[in-house]
């Protein structure tokens, strides 16, 4: 568990600091204070996570807890990267209060972790922005390499575009698709953040700045 | 141990005389207390101070106490994090440490929001329920009454806040720890000496840390004295730890 003692503390910093960039996403969290289990069945992490006044707060453990959520590292990296919890199948699986945990799951989907940006802020002024940059276009590199493996397993296919057949010489060059279906998620994105927007101007707005 | 007496490093001396003792050895060492911060840990203690200012997760309205503040760095980084309705309190019990402080506030542009005042960490001079969030970097193991004076910060913390305890640990790795015994008995000293030129000072450094609660004695003092959900975090295998605990 040494590893897990080790790396809550960066996890829980990565993840306040994408909350406290979202006022959406910590204005979900309002009001919740019961913990939510955790269970990363791959690495057999168990851990709280705790809402808090300025976020959350990760603690190792494997208390039962209002909420519980199982799921594999992968599947973490999905639910942060903004992959709706309802969506994710087996992948994702909740218990006891499921309601409490799609809420406290909702407030860290809608922060959108940025990953890369998070561990390049953590590591430059530890590292200076040079190595940092190396590492941060190395970690880039992997995370691509896996989401290319994840879509090759779950789509058997390396590209969306090998399953069209180009019988004619009509189907869309791979790049293009690929380009395509990049922009379609930024337009799906920027639908999510108009919505979450909208919300907070239909909110009452309160005295605090 | 007799209430009478407290340690100064390793040596036992009169419950009265630590405070004085202790100011002594930082009104020596103030001078040069950076340079030989980044000499002694070779730059590694910003590490473990930004690690801590991230954990402490400060929010731009939060009214900050940083106590034990010395020359300012951990203040003047949870400073850059505040707007202008935020507001940080530098607290030390030694003038010249905190004189030091004071002035780096000045030179980082946060005169505005910060405040200085010596005080001494047992009985703190500050209302109940006053900040959102409390620092202590490197300075609870130079406390007489560690008991008395983790009641104070609880007291002055308002519900919901957070206290972080950055302080030197114990190495949870014996061939570490050897090393590290070395390097602390045999080498600072020579440095200290070297550079500030005060090997006394860097000895009680040395032993002051060897009798430092190790990190489940602490955590289980803070939560004695009336903090929750306490944790923490050991930082190059255990040389140091940070401790949160919350009042609720």
């Amino acid at each position: 568990m040494a590893l897990l003692d080790q790396g809550l503390g960066p996890l829980e910093i990565v993840i306040n600091r994408a909350l406290n960039a979202s006022p959406e996403a910590l204005a979900a969290l309002e009001g919740a204070q019961d913990p939510v289990a955790l269970h990363l069945r791959d690495l057999g992490w168990a851990f709280r996570m705790t809402p808090v006044s300025h976020g959350v707060q990760l603690v190792p453990g494997d208390e039962p807890a209002r909420a519980g959520v199982s799921t594999s590292l992968v599947g973490l990296a999905r639910l942060a990267a903004g992959e709706d919890p309802r969506a994710m199948g087996d992948a994702l699986r909740l218990q006891g209060d499921a309601e409490y945990a799609e809420r406290v799951l909702g407030a860290l989907r809608s922060a959108r972790i940025d990953l890369q940006a998070e561990v390049r802020s953590l590591l430059q002024p530890v590292m200076g922005s040079q190595f940092g940059g190396q590492l941060e276009q190395g970690l880039r590199g992997l995370l691509d390499f896996g989401r290319q493996s994840v879509r090759e397993i779950l789509l058997g296919s390396s590209k969306p575009s090998d399953d069209i057949a180009d019988n004619d010489g009509q189907a869309a060059d791979p790049a293009q698709t690929q380009a395509w279906m990049d922009e379609v998620d930024d337009v799906a994105i920027a639908v999510d953040r108009l919505e979450a927007r909208i919300r907070r101007l239909e909110t009452p707005p309160s005295d605090e700045a | 141990m007799n209430q009478k007496t407290t340690h100064f490093g390793y040596a036992e001396v009169d419950w009265k005389d630590k405070a004085s003792r202790v100011s002594q050895v930082f009104d020596s060492v103030a001078g040069r207390y950076d340079v030989m911060n980044d000499l002694m840990s070779m730059g590694v203690h910003r590490a473990w101070k930004r690690f801590t200012v991230d954990l402490a997760c400060v929010q731009k309205n939060d009214h900050i106490l940083d106590l034990a503040a010395g020359t300012g760095d951990l203040a003047s980084a949870m400073a850059a994090k505040l707007g202008p309705r935020g507001a940080i309190t530098l607290a030390d019990y030694n003038y010249e440490m905190l004189s030091r402080g004071r002035d780096r506030m000045i030179d980082d542009g946060y005169a505005g929001i910060a405040t200085c005042a010596q005080a001494d960490a047992e009985a703190l001079p500050f209302a109940d329920d006053s900040f959102d969030c409390m620092t202590i970097g490197f300075g609870l193991r130079n406390v007489r009454d560690k008991d008395k004076a983790l009641r104070s910060m609880l007291r002055v913390l308002k519900p919901g806040g957070r206290l972080l305890v950055l302080e030197f640990s114990k190495p949870s790795n014996p061939l570490l720890s050897k090393v590290y015994d070395t390097y602390s008995f045999e080498i600072l000293p020579r440095m200290g000496q070297a550079v500030a030129g005060d090997a006394e000072s860097y000895r009680y450094l040395a032993e002051s840390i060897r009798m430092h609660p190790d990190q489940d004695t602490l955590q289980g003092m803070m939560n004695e004295a009336g903090f929750e959900r306490t944790q923490y975090y050991n930082l190059t295998g255990g040389i140091v730890a940070v401790h949160r605990g919350y009042k609720f």
